[in-house]
């Protein structure tokens, strides 16, 4: 989709502030391409699975957008449980000391953040029914999708 | 400019504690692209790349010399093309994107059909018959 004033199928969320200015102090490239993977994800494109892997364990329901460059692995962290939002939970450079491992801080950050999302979804109307044509298409086109996954 | 708590201190983080950041609906007018129609159009042309190269399995010197046995004064080289395939595509314009495509085996058109309210300008890919 898209026009200039057009509003996109999924709303992009991040779940708080920190994790905004985290994405934020990324390189500029690394954040051109995690711009270029959420919006993929937000028109429901293909992304390769060497970009991008759904977590599994507690973690279940967190995908993780894999981002090299210069030598370094950067990580965007998001959820798509609510079809017409991609919230995102955490990124920033890979820290792990334990190879493809995510560190224990790391992993309870993005439990907890995970959790947060839900018990907002819960209490509060933010994310809330989609109301506008693009937002009810992008609701289908990811039951479609999930249902093809 | 925030403080930051040290990574094993994200408990201890002001901004830990703040509500979700909700954007205007247009993700990337958000993160501050100047022509985002443009943008979205490249993105959407990188993901149709990526997924030809994935699918035939090439790799990117491959794509070069595809694009440059259709389009000898295309000037695309490999590090173009890891770069584009990266998502980096804000030194390359969407005609240069189109080019890869067409060597790559795919008919792009640009259709253009009336409407009531005001258009949309979008990429839509077509299965092939």
């Amino acid at each position: 989709m898209t026009s200039q004033d057009s509003l996109d199928i999924r709303e992009v969320i991040f779940i708080n502030e920190r994790c905004r200015v985290d994405y934020e102090a990324m390189p500029a490239e690394v954040r051109e391409s995690a711009d270029q993977a959420i919006d993929a994800l937000q028109n429901a494109r293909p992304l390769p699975p060497k970009l991008y892997q759904p977590l599994s364990g507690t973690l279940t329901g967190i995908n993780e957008i894999r981002l090299g460059y210069d030598d370094n692995t950067y990580r965007v962290y998001v959820t798509l449980k609510c079809p017409w939002v991609i919230m995102v939970l955490d990124a920033g450079m890979k820290k792990s000391t334990e190879g493809k491992n995510i560190p224990k801080w790391q992993k309870e950050r993005l439990e907890t953040r995970h959790k947060r999302r839900v018990n907002t979804a819960r209490r509060t109307t933010l994310i809330s029914r989609p109301t506008t044509t693009n937002a009810r298409r992008g609701a289908r086109n990811s039951q479609r999708r999930t249902a093809h996954e | 400019m925030s403080k930051k708590a040290p990574d094993k201190d994200w408990r201890k983080d002001p901004l830990e504690s703040t509500p979700p950041v909700r954007g205007s609906g247009n993700f990337l007018k958000d993160r501050g692209y100047s022509d985002p129609t443009e943008t979205r159009i490249k993105f959407d042309l990188v993901s149709i790349i990526r997924a030809v190269v994935e699918a035939k399995s090439l790799r990117q010197i491959d794509v070069v010399s595809l694009v440059g046995r259709y389009a000898p004064g295309a000037g695309i080289s490999q590090p173009d093309i890891s770069r584009i395939l990266r998502g980096n595509v804000s030194g390359y314009s969407e005609s240069r994107l189109i080019v890869i495509l067409a060597a790559l085996g795919h008919n792009v058109s640009i259709v253009v059909e009336p409407t009531k309210s005001h258009g949309q300008i979008s990429v839509r890919e077509r299965a092939a018959a």
